[in-house]
């Protein structure tokens, strides 16, 4: 069985900052594949080079067997991709977005009609498919990101902070669906902060920081045992900060 | 606070400038070119000061005059308001717009514009030190004049900014230029008028002098000329208007910082529905290009940026048939001719302009057509077939309106058929161009007179390859239509060169623009993605 994904030494450097470095990783088919870490430890890089959106300086990526910087057109067929941070086309409405970014992906009209109904009606957006994205709460924006990235069917899906800013709700209803479109055979891959959603929601993981994996694996090899956020810190050696620092932060009222 | 507001500038823009070269090179040009207009001014005005020469108050009132315009108009017609300090960003410090206004006034002169100003306006006190009450004079006008110059241009631009900026300017959008356009129209032709009356130069700098220091824009800078001719009580009344000017524009600006400080975040405006738009759909069809062509027709309507580029193209039509139908003193005839040439040549370079932003315009949206595969060329002629509804309509309207007015009804064909080459030319050359030079534009609902951080240079170097190259299409076609008011076969041989012309360029810029972008999409997302300073 080839693997959904497979990242090979991925090197990125901006400046004299290394984001990502010599960063290898397999995500297998079926699974449900979250990629933790720190602020700035590389996982938005990592993502947008997998996705298409970032050359790398160095390293392959492989979707289902296609290289997506050799031939990114059938590999970008394969995925569906939600990233965090860049605008959508907000001046259309959410049924418009959809509408469009599934001609784009050249799925045909009629099953885009009735693809963009159920993904609306799933993520609780109808009543507002025909508001401009960009009067949408970010809550409802990523929603609709996701409908976007569903709307051809992919095989595998890249989700970068998906369940950032939905409320807890909606971050249900997208639990379920990526649990469905897993037992359907597809694979996803996502970015979060949130160890306990990771744990409660992926069979495999890898953690990242500073541009490298410090580990991976399916989960229970990555928790040793241990719950997933005490195994983090261990993992990334942190400290938290000891008692005696920032004691003025208790005398509350601004004497500075 | 003015200190450590002027060292933030400084120091935002030394990290900008060490984050791109493009930054650099930009920086580099703009000193070259500031060091040259500043060292011609100085040595103009010293010389001015020596020679003695009795027009020489005049040319210096009505060329400060034109500073303070241009600080206003610039920013407006073409390079946006330098944004480095954005009041927004201190909407969460515990400030009052009174205490940080001065640290803004003074930074804003921080750049190469604002240090030009200053140098300008203090060789203008050289010029007029003939004595002790002109040099004082002078010294006061200078002072009110720059900080005029500065508060003016900033006030306008987030005053319109605003307006622009809002839901509600599309419907007040055809108004407003209608106004602008038959106003600017009119005072063209008021200047031709009086060009073609007055053949005294002197006399007519005189005059233009006199104007201008009436105008508010000539208040400050005229004062010193006042008082050396000895019109002393005039001099008092002007130093009262311009001084007046100064704290009413502060204060304008103390009230717009005021709220930035409160309301930092850009209006989204409320809750629009949508219909369905069935109709856009069937019309475009649903290829990949078709879809791209729909979701742009959209966006000429929705997104403001479109919409004033839209007013941009209306206002020629309307400046045209205004002074075209004023009453002159010349014959008619002969101003037609150019007229008829010139208004769809003009045309045609703001459509290049327009092609040439519309990646920009999209921002990180453009991810979209990155993940999902569009091919370069859909993406290319998608656009085009948005451009080409919105723009079609007018061209033709623009000539049969021009033609009608001039009466050159055998003019109409040939005028077309330069138009055509330069539109179709036009667009080809910007679409090429346009897939390989893009810089971060202001998202839609900021302030669009806002200059985003990044490069300015490539904006400005697609800007004038796409100028350039369409006024080269277009000449083959114009001299054909020249030939072809005394030749036949020249009049047959200019419809048919020009549609050559024109779809050639068009279809090379659409499969070269297209294949550049298949090939380089990331860097285009890299290049509309603002860089964080």
């Amino acid at each position: 069985m080839t693997d959904a994904l497979v990242l090979e030494q991925l090197t990125k450097t901006f400046g004299t900052k290394r984001a990502v470095d010599a960063l290898s990783l397999r995500v297998p088919r079926g699974s449900l594949f979250g990629l933790v870490g720190p602020n700035g430890a590389g996982k938005t890089t990592t993502l947008s080079i997998a996705t298409g959106l970032l050359r790398p300086d160095y390293g392959r990526v492989l979707v289902g067997g296609v290289d997506v910087w050799a031939d990114p057109p059938a590999a970008k067929a394969l995925m569906g991709v939600l990233p965090d941070g860049l605008r959508l086309f907000d001046r259309l409405s959410g049924r418009e977005l959809l509408r469009y970014v599934g001609l784009l992906r050249r799925v045909p009209p009629a099953d885009i009609d009735t693809r963009s109904g159920e993904l609306l009606d799933a993520l609780g957006l109808t009543s507002d498919a025909d508001n401009l994205v960009v009067d949408y709460s970010s809550g409802m924006t990523k929603k609709i990101g996701l409908a976007c990235a569903l709307i051809h069917a992919p095989a595998l899906l890249v989700l970068d902070e998906p369940f950032e800013a939905v409320d807890p709700l909606s971050g249900e209803v997208i639990r379920g669906i990526l649990r469905r479109f897993v037992a359907g055979g597809g694979t996803v891959v996502f970015s979060s902060h949130v160890m306990e959603l990771v744990e409660q929601l992926c069979d495999h993981l890898a953690v990242v920081a500073q541009g490298r994996v410090v580990a991976a694996g399916s989960l229970e090899e990555v928790r040793a045992g241990e719950s997933l956020q005490p195994r983090f810190l261990d993992l990334l050696g942190v400290a938290v900060p000891s008692e005696g620092v920032l004691t003025w932060l208790q005398s509350s009222s601004g004497s500075n | 606070m003015v200190a450590v507001l002027v060292g933030l500038k400084l120091r935002l823009l030394r990290n900008a400038l060490r984050q791109s070269v493009w930054r650099v090179v930009g920086l580099v040009l703009a000193l070259a070119y500031g060091v040259f207009l500043v060292g011609l001014a100085v040595v103009g005005l010293v010389a001015l000061r020596f020679t003695q020469v009795e027009v020489g108050p005049d040319v210096v009132v009505v060329g400060l005059t034109a500073l303070t315009v241009g600080w206003t108009l610039i920013p407006l017609l073409a390079f946006g308001m330098d944004d480095t300090l954005d009041p927004g960003r201190f909407a969460l410090l515990p400030l009052r717009a009174r205490e940080v206004l001065p640290g803004f006034v003074v930074s804003s002169l921080v750049g190469v514009p604002g240090v030009a100003t200053i140098l300008v306006a203090a060789a203008s006190g050289v010029f007029w030190a003939t004595g002790i009450l002109p040099a004082v004079a002078a010294s006061i006008g200078a002072v009110l004049g720059v900080f005029t110059s500065v508060v003016l241009a900033r006030v306008v631009t987030t005053g319109l900014g605003g307006l622009l900026g809002g839901r509600r300017f599309r419907d007040g959008a055809a108004g407003i230029v209608a106004i602008l356009a038959s106003m600017s129209g009119i005072g063209l032709g008021l200047v031709t008028q009086a060009i073609q009356r007055t053949p005294n130069m002197g006399e007519l700098l005189a005059g233009l002098a006199s104007i201008a220091g009436w105008t508010p824009f000539g208040w400050a800078w005229s004062l010193p000329a006042d008082v050396t001719a000895g019109r002393v009580g005039l001099a008092a009344a002007k130093l009262g208007l311009a001084a007046a000017l100064l704290a009413s524009l502060l204060r304008a600006w103390e009230a717009m910082l005021d709220r930035r400080l409160t309301s930092p975040i850009e209006a989204r405006g409320g809750g629009e529905r949508v219909g369905r738009g069935v109709r856009v759909d069937r019309l475009v069809g649903t290829t990949q290009a078709g879809a791209v062509a729909g979701r742009c027709l959209r966006y000429w309507r929705r997104d403001p940026r479109y919409v004033t580029s839209v007013a941009m193209f209306l206002i020629l039509p309307i400046v045209l048939v205004v002074s075209m139908s004023l009453p002159r003193s010349g014959p008619t005839g002969l101003d037609a001719l150019p007229v008829q040439f010139l208004a769809p040549l003009t045309l045609a370079m703001l459509v290049g302009l327009s092609t040439c932003q519309d990646l920009a315009y999209d921002g990180t949206a453009v991810w979209t057509h990155l993940t999902t595969g569009v091919t370069g060329r859909a993406d290319r002629v998608g656009r085009l077939i948005a451009l080409a509804a919105v723009v079609m309509p007018l061209f033709l309207v623009l000539e049969v309106t021009a033609a009608a007015v001039s009466g050159r009804w055998d003019l109409l064909l040939p005028s077309c058929s330069v138009g055509l080459a330069a539109i179709l030319g036009g667009a080809g050359v910007a679409s090429w161009i346009g897939a390989m030079l893009q810089s971060p534009a202001a998202p839609a609902g900021a302030n669009p007179f806002r200059t985003s951080n990044g490069g300015g240079l490539q904006a400005m170097i697609a800007t004038s390859v796409t100028l350039a190259a369409t006024g080269l299409l277009a000449l083959p076609a114009l001299g054909l239509a020249w030939a072809g008011l005394t030749q036949t076969w020249a009049a047959i041989a200019t419809p048919i060169a020009s549609l050559g012309i024109g779809l050639g360029a068009l279809v090379v810029g659409i499969n070269a623009g297209g294949a550049y972008l298949d090939g380089h999409w990331p860097q285009v997302l890299a290049n509309v993605s603002e860089k964080r300073a």
